[in-house]
């Protein structure tokens, strides 16, 4: 009505007249074949290439783009452990001095926290996969996508720039006050890469939910989401809700070495403490954002190969929002230690045992998942079974040290490192490689060696608990972490001995998965449109490797994630099998598992119309 | 390539993904179909487009009051902490500049929500000077600012270990770390007790000897300016913490005042030019947005600061 009384408005009057005129029209590049044209050569043709990388906004380039940084960082990290591991190999001093181990250690949490494994699987696989599995044709703001990739790019700058400036800095990833004021060390370049970085954690968490909210293909209702996607949204609340706070912590730290502001330093009347609730109010959200999409992948992975629904699908869902709002409430169990009064030690603690039962919730579905499945032992359910294995000890443990007097004895032991690592490298890690095995046909088009697959998933779960399973036990005799000696306590130096060589085999292992990567690409078979069978929809409705707009035509979803029997009518007909008790109650037998060079039997989806279709740009 | 004149009989309608708005500019798409000519490829219509953008900007502004909200529990603690400590700062505060900031907010809201009102009734000239006066308003707050902070850098009071304490005040450090943090239990006992917090806080006691009679006194002074340096605050050992807090509040809202001003006047070039209409307003409804949130932190931030 409004609208009508303005002259400017009026329909009749101007519509053709407001067409651009000709010539200058805008055009829309979604279509742009990604590869330069045939007729641009030399280094032109390597500047073009370049530039569709570079300033690419599709999601699916952003995600290997990603893939290529963490994977980078990841290493960095891992040498860095490598180098901690070999300096524990002895009593006294085996390679390095304590201040060196100092900025070793330190800059291996911090490349692994901040630089790898926060952005590890949501921005790779969640940037690549979730506008692909709602049926959109991109995240909802595609330039924000890219750009939170400079902003990372930026923020790690920022942190591997203090390794130039004074050699990493030295006091442990959580920059605690005061040392962190007072330490020589380039605290302030790190901490401001931190917080760049939490902006682009940030813009991936608003992008993805706003996506998933927004622009779900017609028919993909809420439950019919794949669970990855439900991890994935449950993460991003953390990563919004969270990210700000460390973001504003670490600007005051920088202002208190800056300026001397005085709230986190004791001399001044500040309270250090309060440094710590704030940094972990963020940090232990912070270790949903790494776990969370974790759970996501090995739900897709559990249902695939074991060819039978996702049991329990709802509750799996829900736990994992679940998961995400209590770890709101437990920061305070990381500062029992700390001086904090004993009622919210006491508070924290109950909290903090009442995120096992949505973690419970999860493991025991995705055993049960697998209960009269048919379980499919490829390389990706190798690792989501080794997840499966090492997540439960790292879990369990964590209840441990989350019970106050047991915490009491094991703070700042190598029990709690054991337990970390077993949740964040047992569980992020093996999940991350688990699914990039899973997804790397659709993300590369080509098949990875298979054999080498399972000896790599073999090795490097070997090599895992050979590292960490020792730490448990050297933790609870009193090895304090972040010591690089330990001259009272020499029986412990075979334990250390075992967990340096089981870091080796385990290094081992994870090179095994690098070259099977690099083997894949250049040597590697094509892979088939479903390898796996599987019936979300980056694996039905659309090309392997995707097209750069995903779908041709917007799919309409007319079954759940999980339901195989869409692809397989004729497997295990599912009145007979239920009543011969086969499978879970009142669903069909368990798919067979395709031959994967063939692949699955192609689904036809429907798609609906909706103005946005495009033509074939092969055409 | 698209051709620019094509007819139809209503390009607008929901089938080519408008949003039933006419003179809308419709572009034709690689697909020979009709696509309005702001909505973006992944976007199935106008809506669509305009409602994710909003709840992005929506989850935006929850970042921004949980970059807020810490710095306020921080102010919280150590309200909690030392008490007397706030009653004594909060009076080097100029509440009639404050109040002045809050009211030139308050009316920059009023101008900016009028700024949308224009582009949803196409009025050209209503969007742009309300745009116009929402970037004066704030430059205004922020000259006020200016004076509010020139004022206090030249008295001496700086934020943490720069805090110009008057001479014989010994500072925390050299009371040595130990005495530095009071438990919070014996301030609320003594609360209690006899209701004089501040005369029976050990820390404070020198500087509140005289306490009733000094906050009769600064009462008077309390409003308008030229008070230099009088009042406990600067025997009070702990000055520079609260100063810090109030120094990282408000800049940090200074900074998003500034923030603000840079994204209206792209607003203001952008609708000069006419590229603002009742079809498409989104970046104007989603600063706007920005925009108010920055008001609500700042009403929040007067009172707790300026006030009480």
């Amino acid at each position: 009505m409004a609208t009508q009384t303005s002259p400017r408005t009026s329909a009749a009057a101007t519509p053709a007249l407001r067409a651009y005129p000709v010539g200058h029209e805008p055009v829309h590049h979604y279509l742009r074949e990604p590869r330069p044209a045939d007729d641009v050569t030399g280094l032109a043709r390597a500047w073009a290439w370049f530039k569709s990388w570079a300033l690419t906004v599709d999601h699916k380039r952003i995600g290997i783009m990603y893939l290529v940084a963490v994977s980078v960082f990841f290493a960095v990290g891992g040498f860095l452990a490598l180098a901690v591991r070999l300096e524990l190999f002895t009593v006294g001093e085996t390679i390095m001095g304590a201040d060196t181990y100092n900025r070793v250690f330190t800059m291996h949490g911090i490349v692994m926290v901040f630089l790898f494994i926060i952005p590890s699987i949501p921005a790779t696989l969640g940037n690549f996969l979730l506008p692909i599995m709602i049926g959109a044709k991109d995240v909802a703001f595609p330039k924000l996508n890219l750009m939170s990739l400079y902003v990372y790019a930026v923020g790690a700058a920022f942190a591997l720039y203090s390794l130039l400036k004074s050699g990493g800095v030295d006091t442990g990833w959580t920059f605690y006050t005061p040392y962190s004021k007072d330490t020589g060390t380039a605290v302030i370049s790190v901490a401001l890469g931190a917080f760049i970085m939490g902006f682009s954690s940030i813009l991936t968490g608003i992008n993805f939910i706003v996506t998933i909210h927004k622009m779900r293909a017609p028919g993909m209702t809420w439950n019919r989401l794949p669970l990855f996607l439900w991890s994935i949204y449950a993460t991003s609340i953390v990563q919004i809700l969270a990210t700000p706070v460390v973001g504003i912590t670490l600007v005051l730290l920088v202002m208190e070495r800056l300026l001397g502001i005085g709230i986190f330093d004791p001399a001044l009347g500040g309270d250090p403490v309060l440094f710590q609730h704030f940094f972990w109010f963020y940090s232990h959200p912070a270790v949903y954002i790494m776990i969370l999409p974790a759970f996501g992948v090995i739900s897709e992975l559990m249902g695939t190969f074991s060819r039978q629904r996702v049991y329990g699908y709802r509750a799996v869902a829900l736990s994992s929002v679940a998961i995400a709002l209590l770890g709101f409430l437990v920061w305070g169990h990381h500062m029992f230690t700390s001086g904090q009064s004993p009622v919210s030690s006491v508070v924290f603690s109950l909290i903090t045992f009442l995120i096992g039962i949505p973690s419970g919730v999860k493991v025991f579905n995705w055993v049960w998942t697998m209960y009269r499945g048919s379980v499919w032992l490829q390389t990706p359910m190798l690792y989501a079974l080794s997840f499966l294995f090492l997540f439960t000890i790292g879990g369990v443990t964590g209840i441990m040290v989350g019970a106050l007097a047991v915490d009491i004895h094991l703070h700042d032991t190598y029990f709690v490192v054991a337990h970390f690592h077993y949740v964040m490298m047992g569980g992020t890690v093996f999940a991350l490689v688990g699914g990039l095995h899973y997804w790397w046909p659709k993300m590369t088009g080509r098949m990875y060696h298979e054999g080498l697959g399972k000896l790599s998933a073999v090795t490097t779960f070997l090599g895992f608990n050979l590292t960490f399973f020792i730490q448990f036990i050297i933790g609870s005799q009193g090895m304090p972490r972040r010591y690089y000696d330990y001259p009272d306590m020499p029986w412990l130096q075979p334990w250390h001995q075992v967990s340096t060589v089981g870091s080796w085999v385990l290094g081992l292992g994870l090179l095994m998965v690098l070259a099977n990567g690099i083997w894949s690409l250049a040597r590697g078979r094509r892979a088939p449109g479903n390898p796996w069978g599987a019936v979300t929809l980056e694996w039905t409705a659309c090309t392997t490797p995707p097209d750069p707009h995903n779908f041709h035509h917007t799919p309409l979803v007319t079954h759940g994630p999980y339901d195989y029997h869409v692809l397989f009518p004729h497997s295990g007909d599912g009145a007979a099998a239920s009543a011969a008790g086969g499978g879970h109650p009142q669903s069909p037998a368990p798919a067979p598992a395709p031959d994967t060079a063939t692949g699955a039997p192609t689904l036809a989806e429907p798609t609906v119309d909706d103005g946005t279709s495009q033509p074939d740009p092969i055409a | 390539m698209a051709t620019p004149t094509v007819t139809v009989e209503d390009p607008h309608v929901a089938a080519h993904g408008g949003d039933g708005h006419h003179g809308e500019m419709m572009l034709v798409g690689y697909d020979g179909q009709l696509h309005p000519s702001r909505l973006q490829h992944h976007f199935v219509s106008s809506e669509q487009q305009f409602e994710a953008s909003k709840l992005g900007m929506w989850l935006f502004l929850a970042t921004e009051i949980l970059l807020f909200g810490a710095m306020f529990v921080a102010y919280g603690i150590f309200r909690m902490l030392y008490p007397e400590l706030y009653e004594q700062a909060s009076l080097q505060l100029d509440t009639v500049l404050g109040a002045a900031n809050t009211l030139v907010l308050l009316l920059s809201s009023l101008t900016m929500a009028w700024a949308i009102r224009g582009a949803q009734m196409d009025n050209r000239k209503v969007l742009f000077w309300n745009l116009i006066a929402t970037i004066a308003l704030a430059s205004a707050f922020l000259v006020v600012k200016y004076f509010e902070y020139g004022h206090k850098f030249d008295i001496g009071i700086l934020p943490g270990a720069n805090f110009e304490l008057d001479a014989g005040t010994a500072t925390v450090s050299e009371l040595g770390g130990a005495t530095a943090l009071k438990p919070i239990v014996d301030h609320s006992a003594a609360a209690a007790a006899d209701g004089h917090a501040t005369a029976t806080n050990p820390l404070a006691a020198d500087a509140a000897a005289g306490s009733e009679a000094a906050a009769g006194e600064h009462a008077a002074d309390d409003h308008g300016e030229g008070h230099g340096r009088e009042g406990e605050i600067f025997q009070n050992r702990r000055a520079g913490i609260f100063f810090a807090i109030y120094y990282m509040m408000t800049g940090v809202h200074a900074l998003h005042i500034l923030i603000g001003i840079i994204a209206i006047g792209i607003l203001a070039w952008k609708a000069s030019r006419g590229a603002y209409s009742s079809v498409w307003y989104t970046p104007v409804e989603n600063v706007g947005l920005y925009w108010h949130i920055v008001d609500i932190i700042w009403i929040f931030v007067f009172p707790l600061m300026y006030l009480i």
